[in-house]
């Protein structure tokens, strides 16, 4: 963080900009996110399986656009944002899938017998 | 004896002093309220899977029946197209083009307005069919997820056109410059939101995962 401000355009921020990786990254992004809609509005594979691939093909396009977009990278320009992210990462999958979790346990052990089971509501 | 310094005179910084770089400090910065803004995002999907259950729809509409995964993808190529956009608005930047600039972040404006045209007349026909927001749990984050989403791109969409004129008035100065910086992080970063979205709401939402 020592860079002049003489000529912002030579700033290491400005000159990271790279047309062809960005048109790169859109391409990769909207297959990614194309063959996952076909698999899943064809149904082709079980929800389990469905599931995994959705999830993987979110997995790849996100960092794809990480990468090539955001270009988060281990550079001495990018250095501190990539590891701020790397850092948030887990703070963000453990307040989504703690909280999920937390709660398909609950759903299981308390509430859902009758859903499971509409029969039982019968009665 | 200690002297008190005269308030007028003393130096208590050095103007020029350049240890710092401007830009890369308030790109960092900004850069970390996203994270932070984005843990808001965390705390959505979090409700979102929660209350994405036949348990919280109280007698209304699941997932499956409210979202339309391809018509979800052609939003998702008009947003991807504007990420697109700007960033060949920062190549042009690189190129300190400041026209091509404005072109490109023209073009980003426009594809930004399509998603939200498109996004806004979905939204539209649900509310018009009586799926409205306090109709239950599940639709509630629904609404909320999604239109956080929205309600980002619109302040985006507010910051190109502010963007445009400071480059179309003051030029690629550094102040503008590091507008511009933080600008792509921003929009860039409602793709990057949007990849979750699209594929755990509109993409999951059909799967009768509950």
């Amino acid at each position: 963080m020592s860079t002049s401000n003489g000529n912002p355009i030579a700033h290491p921020q400005v000159q990271l900009a790279n047309a062809r990786q960005y048109v790169g990254a859109y391409v990769v992004s909207l297959v990614l996110m194309g063959t996952a809609l076909w698999l899943v509005d064809r149904h082709l594979g079980s929800q389990e399986q469905l599931l995994m691939i959705v999830t993987a093909c979110a997995a790849g396009a996100a960092l794809v656009q990480a990468y090539f977009w955001l270009r988060l990278d281990f550079s001495r320009t990018q250095r501190w944002i990539t590891i701020s992210f790397w850092l948030f990462v887990p703070l963000f999958i453990m307040t989504v899938g703690l909280t999920a979790w937390m709660f398909s346990t609950l759903y299981t052990r308390t509430m859902i017998p009758a859903l499971m089971h509409p029969a039982a509501l019968m009665h | 004896m200690s002297q008190i310094a005269d308030p007028d005179r003393a130096i208590l910084w050095d103007p020029n002093h350049t240890e710092h770089d401007m830009i890369e400090t308030r790109v960092l910065g900004f850069w970390l309220y996203l994270l932070s803004d984005a843990m808001i995002v965390a705390a959505l999907f979090a409700t979102y899977l929660v209350l994405d259950h036949r348990m919280n729809t109280a007698g209304g509409p699941t997932a499956s029946m409210i979202v339309h995964p391809v018509a979800a993808f052609g939003v998702t190529v008009l947003l991807f197209s504007g990420m697109l956009a700007y960033g060949l608005a920062m190549a042009a930047l690189k190129a300190g083009d400041r026209r091509r600039v404005l072109v490109w972040i023209a073009v980003a404006f426009i594809l930004g307005l399509g998603f939200l045209v498109v996004e806004g007349h979905e939204f539209a026909d649900l509310v018009q069919a009586g799926i409205t927001p306090e109709r239950s749990g599940f639709l509630s984050a629904f609404f909320t997820l999604v239109l956080y989403h929205g309600v980002h791109l619109m302040f985006g969409l507010l910051w190109l056109a502010v963007m445009a004129v400071q480059v179309w008035r003051q030029g690629l100065t550094a102040q503008v410059v590091y507008r511009l910086l933080n600008l792509k992080m921003f929009w860039f970063f409602q793709g990057f939101i949007w990849i979750f979205v699209f594929s755990f709401v509109y993409l999951t939402g059909t799967l009768h995962v509950h």
